[in-house]
């Protein structure tokens, strides 16, 4: 397996779309520094490294925020479709605001500290026995590194390389991130007293963010049962009628097991395959046909759709499924076969295609 | 989103909706207490003499 590193392919919209993303974090430090003087109360007014150091803080926590939004608002209606693009862009610039955040922070409090800044940082409070006065910077450390890791891999290269269960399984790591964060502003800022601006956004985005989440979840939960059906001693899963199912094209479940899985019809038989290739996890179920071979179209690895074999002289398997027809619906059993197992292919009747 | 991500997603979230008001109780009852009065009153408060 190998995967070749591309730059960014830009384009007009991706290039507005950042420089849009770029003006606001200008125009909302700028604001927050200019206006946020004037708003500071006179009993405790703040030094323009303080300021800069909550302008740089409270920016990255709302663009984390919308960044975690944009997911379930996308899975419970359509029409937010068009936010998940360039969200990537979004939470990579949400990761440089969040470092120029604790860049501010080492300097103003760690600048003529003995110790590396670093040192200072996490020598600086080690009382983890107490809630008041608990060393928040440690899990707003924590948060950093993982927002800079998923940072430094949010490129297709490496959705490439870690293929993209592994890649999606690492980047879920954004949620405990932001539990950390909201732990870190919570026992922090929020813990010393008197930032009610604050605790308002704080608690409407983790508010919100939960609620959108738990919502989006448990309405796939709920979509997931309704498909499973008790067939023959068993839970089948529906995949929809026959006449759904064209000659040499797959029809693509995604509900109701591990993976998703490409139905086809060919020669009038249904097999059904993971829809996973087992090279780079290229979507099965978009290629052609070829000599009773399903072919990938993104490598063009082969598998034959009776057992998931690879054709001599390659080697590559993948996990089959057991498939059937009943009247004009096509049922699928949701347990993966081994890699490999021969299924024999479903022979659909010509009443049943009528 | 895989099965096994959209469970491991919701358990996730699950515990997030426990922790924050958790975090919420904790913070209210741990937090300083503002000081009172502005800064040029407490400023013009006399000292206590040693």
């Amino acid at each position: 397996m190998s995967a070749k590193y591309g730059v960014v392919g830009w384009n007009q919209s991706k290039i507005v779309y950042d420089l849009v993303v770029v003006a606001a974090i200008a125009l909302y430090l700028t604001l927050f520094m200019t206006i946020g003087v004037r708003l500071q109360r006179v009993s405790t007014p703040l030094d323009e490294q303080t300021l800069a150091i909550r302008a740089y803080g409270s920016c990255a926590f709302l663009m984390l925020s919308l960044v975690l939004a944009i997911g379930p608002l996308a899975r419970l209606d359509r029409r937010f479709l068009p936010l998940l693009y360039n969200r990537r862009h979004l939470g990579v610039m949400t990761a440089a605001v969040a470092v120029g955040h604790a860049a501010h922070v080492l300097g103003w409090y760690f600048a003529y500290s003995p110790l590396t800044p670093l040192e200072g940082l996490l020598a600086a409070d080690t009382s983890f026995g107490q809630l008041k006065g608990f060393p928040f910077i440690v899990p707003g450390m924590i948060a950093l590194v993982v927002l800079m890791v998923l940072a430094a891999t949010s490129h297709d290269f490496w959705l490439a390389v870690l293929t993209p269960p592994t890649w999606k399984a690492l980047h879920m790591a954004i949620y405990p991130a932001y539990g950390l964060v909201v732990v870190h502003v919570a026992l922090g800022a929020l813990q010393a007293g008197g930032n009610l601006p604050l605790a308002g956004v704080v608690m409407v985005s983790a508010g919100t963010l939960t609620t959108l989440h738990l919502i989006a979840g448990f309405k796939e939960r709920a979509r997931d049962a309704d498909l499973a059906v008790p067939l023959d001693g068993g839970v089948w899963v529906d995949a929809g009628p026959l006449s759904a199912f064209a000659e040499d094209k797959a029809v693509v479940v995604h509900l109701g097991h591990d993976e998703p899985v490409a139905i086809f019809r060919h020669q009038g038989k249904l097999s059904a395959i993971t829809n996973l290739c087992a090279h780079q996890n290229g979507p099965l179920g978009e290629g052609r046909v070829v000599d009773g071979c399903i072919t990938c179209p993104w490598h063009g690895f082969q598998y034959r759709l009776e057992d998931g074999c690879a054709p001599a002289p390659f080697t590559e398997r993948i996990a089959t499924y057991r498939v059937k027809c009943v009247g004009d619906r096509v049922y699928l059993d949701p347990k993966a076969n081994p890699p490999g197992t021969y299924v024999e292919p479903f022979v659909v009747s010509e009443d049943a295609s009528s | 989103m895989q099965r096994r991500h959209r469970i491991a997603h919701r358990r996730l979230w699950l515990a997030l909706a426990v922790l924050f008001p958790v975090l919420g109780v904790v913070t209210v009852m741990t937090r300083s207490p503002s000081l009172p009065g502005t800064l040029s009153e407490r400023l013009s408060e006399p000292r206590p003499v040693r």
